[in-house]
């Protein structure tokens, strides 16, 4: 067991140096850029070299300046995703934990949610207007609450289940009390599983998005690298463009996995 | 040990009796859809003007009772008129092919399901395999390999996984087209048809299935890891069954009802799920469909696809509660 | 091979059990013949499960040893080959009746055990495994049920039937009544032993009742160690280990008049060097704390204590007493032979005249026998401390000038017990229930009420720290609510100072309450001797099934 334990705090501890680490890396980005990534700095398509360490894109823009300022949208629409849907999903879930009422009327427009094909609706809005960062947030915050607002309430339907619960109602608990006590201290597991799923989604859609063209190709993230890099393939830039955009998304995530997988193993174990 | 287990990482709970007791309603179902219906209907009226001359004009001529945009009282009866032709299968006609919605729709979706179901059926299959082998087994060399896979694979989002295998598969080493359903003007249903649409379904096909296959692994892994230490397990190995039976008969039964539910869930989005990967592949699906009409302003299209995916969503949900109550006796008697 | 092993089903020998550093089972042996129903008994967390587990293969602790069954040493044999006796040849019915498969029907449970082992058709196995379930219990349209569309007792029938339906030659029933009602135990204690004639059983209980009625012999199990062993009749008519009378004594069952007596000491406490009792043993001395007892033959039963076993503290050996009156002698006690034990409550019982206190002066040498001895465990010089005479009228008993404090300090002043006696007189005085204020004390003894002076003789006898107390007559000629005080501080005092009481009273029911063996003195005579310990017997009219 001892073993086994230092085995997953040690893919916790690569998870959040990596998930650290980036973040570092994105908020410094201004003194660590070697450019200004919107700056024509060199002629399209440059070759990695001593002045572009991952060369220029097809606009001569410098590429590692790029990764930077990139990582830095990405980052920040992650978090303030997985924040804002969180706390909806949180005030969602307890609505329909702790009353029946609220429950039947909010598992229908969860359901409803959930069978919204929500790309489809981002490409409907991106119609309408263009996506640019704070609409990003809203929507995907809107598109996100509804499935952790569902393990929410889960959660604490089967807290209710408990015995000590019960015990908590015979001695003439009320409903506010039951929930600040024992409802939202067991939710502890699920909200941070919740938000490191939101986090990883977050990332993964945003880049995505970008990445179709459908949203601001005038903002600096990953997606829209990805975006312009992905239509000149054939012209094997793909090593100084794509793969570290390719890293970069997949580190962070990597990060968050190995956050949630320690975790997870953790209270798999019933240590949590 | 009770039954109450944390929700995974991969967010979803591996089975509890609240889940369970928390089994949809056909009524609910019903709702969902209808409540689609209305957010499709006011999209579709919220388009800005320009091109709402387009289509309204084009709807008028196909139905003058219900035109689009008319606001105040008579919405209500746009609506049930809207409702009306939805039924009547009425979607209008496809802006950039010029042929009815529903025809351009299902030209697309039978290569849309078919790399959906293949990499779906895979995933899981890998999946469920992988966990039910590795459950139990820490720091055995499967759980490890399994494991880290996972753990990769759910790190990559499916367009750069898509990318990277193209880059290595049909730039690196040409192996497979790089992109299409199948070489153009080759005879349809002919066997060289056949073979040039799997050689093309190869690539986008692996992506998918090796993005999927973590989300079933780890849920089977983490629902036998605590299968294995329920007290029927002790039974079984009292009764002098064989490891394998116990595993795959006791322990993953218990396991795969909500990996099952998943699956059907999943199946709900396959529709539009792949949009990312059709897209990297140029892949005639109805993603692709969906994001070049999107592109191309072809609005009444994107709204049937729209439709079209959400009635899917709800029918393989129902199917998925269909299953699993099916599968676990319990829910039988919880269900209403 | 073993001494003639081949009479013997299942030989184990010296099976010792561990989990993670823990030793739960040591040294632990067992042979059983066939036909034979032997019980394995100690409280939980014993390991007496998994002694059952360890036998069966499927114990998750690292387990050594050997377990012979019909000579295969099943702790040895290839895997696949101890897979296909267990379920067959050899089963054990699980303690937990969670231990269904939630999602298929009992009878698809029931009937895989057929299959596995017999090459049969999945018909043919449902046939056989409804009928089967159908004769241990379960109605036959709840065959097909789900678990958890059953009582708790209906799901352990069905884990008797998954058990039991290839009819194994050794079966292993692990608390296999514990979820039916009185009268559904009986019934399935008759069907095991009736179907299962001549196989093997190991009855796993904690409940002694359910093995009176079902083992042949009994296996007494104290922190993973032996500590008794022999015919089931002879352990529970005379329980010699301390641990064995001890668990007998807190059996509702066993004790349907006597009051429970729960065992002292926190159960999970395990002397791991020493006698694994030792933590909650009255008797304890030095050796047993650090050297471990074996398994001697005593009183023909094997039994693993430095002592012997609960020893007797006090004996009359053929103790005869007359006096002279006038008109001659008269014959007070002839020829009384009787031990008091550690521990134990005695009763004795008469018509008045019948010379219970001439013999309880005698017991506690304030009388000296014409004939016959009394001999004691302890020293001579000793006696006096250890036994103490608790009178029947209090107030003859303590000098009228005496204070409160005066008469508590009395005997420890004449054994010259050492300084300060403050905190001891305190400390008796607490635990009879007197208050220790300073005004009390001072009190003159004789202003007390009368139940405070009842109390206060019982604080004098507790002073010195006695092993016995003699009490004469203790609840005459008071009232009910006060008799009930007093008796239940007696047994307060045997439960936690495992003070051995001699109860002298013409009171049937008081007797009954507090001894665990009660003599009739009639005449001057032992005329007979009960013991407290009638296992209560159940007649239910309907057997299980004809
Ligand atoms: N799987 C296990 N892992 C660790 N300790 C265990 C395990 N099973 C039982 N024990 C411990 O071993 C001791 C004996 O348990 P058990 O055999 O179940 O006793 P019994 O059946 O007599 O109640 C207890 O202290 C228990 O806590
Ligand atoms: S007397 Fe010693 S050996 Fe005997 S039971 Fe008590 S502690 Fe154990
Ligand atoms: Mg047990």
């Amino acid at each position: 067991m001892s073993r086994k334990s230092l085995r997953l705090s040690r893919g916790f501890w690569w998870g959040a140096a990596l998930a650290g680490g980036i973040l570092l890396l994105g908020l410094l980005a201004p003194w660590l850029a070697p450019y200004n990534p919107w700056n024509v700095t060199g002629q399209p398509f440059e070759p990695p070299s001593r002045a572009h360490l991952l060369g220029t894109n097809d606009a001569g823009q410098d590429i590692l300046s790029e990764l930077f300022y990139g990582g830095r949208t990405s980052l920040t629409i992650s978090l303030a995703v997985a924040a804002l849907s969180m706390t909806l999903a949180l005030f969602v879930g307890i609505a329909a934990g702790v009353s029946p009422v609220a429950d039947r009327v909010l598992m229908r427009i969860i359901d409803a949610f959930l069978s919204v094909p929500a790309l489809l609706i981002f490409l409907l809005v991106s119609v309408h207007f263009s996506l640019n960062v704070p609409r990003l947030i809203v929507l995907l915050s809107l598109l996100f609450w509804p499935q952790p607002a569902r393990m929410i309430r889960s959660q604490i339907l089967s807290t209710r289940a408990e015995k000590y619960v019960e015990a908590a109602r015979g001695f003439g608990a009320t409903t506010g009390y039951l929930t600040f006590r024992h409802f939202i201290p067991a939710l502890a597991p699920v909200l941070l599983a919740g938000f490191l799923t939101r986090l990883r989604m977050a990332v993964f859609i945003e880049a995505g998005l970008a990445f179709l063209g459908v949203s601001d190709p005038t903002v600096k993230s990953w997606g829209t690298m990805l975006h312009f890099a992905s239509q000149y393939l054939y012209l094997g830039c793909w090593a100084n463009w794509i793969l570290p955009v390719a890293a970069g998304i997949f580190l962070t995530v990597l990060g968050y996995t190995l956050i949630g997988q320690a975790l997870q193993g953790r209270s798999l174990r019933g240590e949590a | 040990m009770s039954r109450t287990v944390p929700a995974t990482f991969t967010g979803r709970w591996i089975s509890s009796p609240a889940l369970v007791r928390g089994t949809r309603t056909l009524g609910g179902y019903v709702l969902a859809l209808g409540g689609i219906l209305f957010l499709n209907y006011v999209l579709l009226r919220l388009l800005p003007g320009d091109i709402q001359t387009v289509i309204g004009a084009e709807v008028m001529t196909r139905a003058p009772a219900a035109a689009p945009g008319s606001a105040g009282p008579s919405s209500l009866a746009a609506f049930g008129h809207y409702l009306l032709r939805i039924l009547k299968g009425e979607w209008g006609v496809s802006y950039f092919f010029h042929r009815p919605v529903l025809q351009v729709i299902f030209q697309f979706l039978p290569w849309s399901l078919v790399l959906g179901f293949l990499s779906l059926a895979a995933a899981s299959l890998l999946g469920i395999v992988l966990g039910v082998e590795a459950a139990g087994k820490a720091d055995g060399w499967l759980d490890r390999l399994a494991t880290g896979g996972a753990v990769v694979f759910m790190s990559l989002p499916g367009y750069l996984l898509g990318i990277l295998l193209l880059v290595l598969f049909s730039i690196l080493l040409p192996l497979f087209p790089l992109s299409g359903g199948v070489r153009p003007f080759t005879p349809a249903w002919s066997l060289p048809f056949f073979l040039n649409a799997l050689r093309h379904l190869a690539l986008p096909w692996l992506t998918l299935t090796l993005l999927m296959f973590p989300e079933y692994y780890l849920l089977t892994r983490g629902g036998m890891d605590l299968s294995l230490r329920r007290p029927f397990i002790l039974t079984a190995r009292g009764k002098g069954l064989r490891e394998r039976v116990i595993r795959y008969r006791h322990a993953a039964r218990d396991t795969l009802i909500p990996v099952l539910t998943r699956v059907g869930i999943q199946m709900g989005h396959l529709v539009t799920g792949l949009v990312f990967v059709e897209v990297v592949f140029a892949y005639p699906g109805v993603g692709t469909l969906a994001f070049e009409s999107i592109q191309r302003r072809d609005i009444l299209l994107m709204d049937g696809i729209l439709l079209i995916s959400a009635v899917w969503v709800v029918l393989m949900n129902l199917a998925a509660d269909l299953l699993l109550r099916r599968l676990d006796p319990r829910v039988k008697e919880a269900g209403g | 091979m073993t001494r003639d092993s081949r009479t013997s089903l299942l030989d184990v020998e010296d099976l010792t059990i561990v989990y993670g550093e823990t030793p739960v089972v040591e040294g632990f042996s067992l042979r059983i013949a066939p036909g034979e129903v032997v019980g394995l008994v100690g409280e939980s967390g014993s390991g007496k499960t998994s002694i059952g587990l360890g036998i069966m293969g499927l114990c998750p602790g690292r387990v050594s040893g050997r377990a012979l069954f019909k000579d295969r040493d099943l702790q040895r044999l290839p895997h696949d080959e101890l897979r296909t006796l267990r379920g067959d040849r050899l089963a054990m019915v699980f303690q937990d009746v969670a231990g269904l498969h939630p999602t298929y029907p009992v009878l698809d449970q029931v009937a895989e055990a057929v299959q596995v082992h017999h090459g049969v058709s999945r018909a043919e196995a449902r046939e056989r495994a409804r009928s089967w379930l159908v004769s241990v219990g379960l109605p036959e349209e709840k065959a097909a049920a789900f678990p958890h569309q059953l009582s708790g007792g209906e799901r352990q029938r069905v884990m008797i039937a998954m058990a039991t339906v290839n009819r194994p030659e050794l079966l292993i029933l692990d608390e296999p009544v514990a979820f039916q009602d009185e009268g559904a135990k009986g019934d399935l204690i008759r069907w095991f032993r009736a179907t299962f004639e001549t196989a093997g059983i190991l009855l796993i209980t904690h409940d002694v009742s359910v093995a009176l009625r079902m083992a042949d012999r009994l296996i007494i199990l104290c922190g993973g160690r032996v500590v008794e062993e022999g015919e089931t009749e002879a352990i529970i008519r005379e329980p010699v280990h301390p641990y064995t009378r001890a668990l007998l004594r807190s059996n509702v069952a066993l004790n349907p008049h006597r009051e429970l007596i729960r065992i002292p000491g926190d159960p999970t406490r395990i002397n791991q060097k020493g006698c694994p009792f030792q933590p909650r043993c009255v008797q304890a001395v030095p050796e047993c704390s650090h050297a471990r007892p074996f398994l001697r033959q005593i009183h023909g039963r094997r039994v693993a204590c430095h002592r012997g076993g609960v020893v007797a503290l006090l004996t009359a050996r053929s103790v005869g007493k007359s006096f002279s009156l006038k008109g001659g002698k008269v014959e007070a006690l002839r020829e009384i032979t009787l031990s008091i034990h550690s521990g134990e409550g005695v009763a004795l019982m008469g018509p008045t005249g019948a010379g219970k206190s001439t013999l309880g002066a005698i017991l506690t040498r304030l009388l000296k026998p014409d004939t016959g001895e009394v001999v004691s465990d302890f020293d001579d010089g000793d006696f006096r401390r250890r036994v103490q005479l608790v009178h029947q009228h209090p107030k003859e008993a303590i000098s009228p000038h005496f204070t409160v404090w005066e008469t508590v300090e009395e005997p420890l002043r004449i054994v010259k017990a050492s300084h300060p006696y403050n905190d001891r007189i305190r400390e008796v005085l607490r635990e009879v229930g007197l208050p220790t204020t300073k005004d009390f004390l001072s009190r003159v003894a004789h202003t007390l009420s009368g139940g405070e002076l009842k109390r206060l003789v019982l604080a004098r006898a507790l002073v010195l720290d006695p092993l016995i107390i003699v009490a004469d007559e203790p609840t005459a000629g008071i009232d009910a609510s006060f008799a009930s005080q007093i008796l239940r501080l007696l047994m307060t005092l045997q439960e936690t100072r495992g003070i051995s009481l001699l109860v002298i009273t013409h009171d049937p029911y008081v007797a009954q309450k507090v001894a665990d063996r009660i003599l009739y003195l009639e005449g001057g005579q032992i005329k007979k001797i009960t013991p407290s310990l009638t296992p209560v017997t159940h007649r239910h009219p309907a057997p299980l099934v004809s």
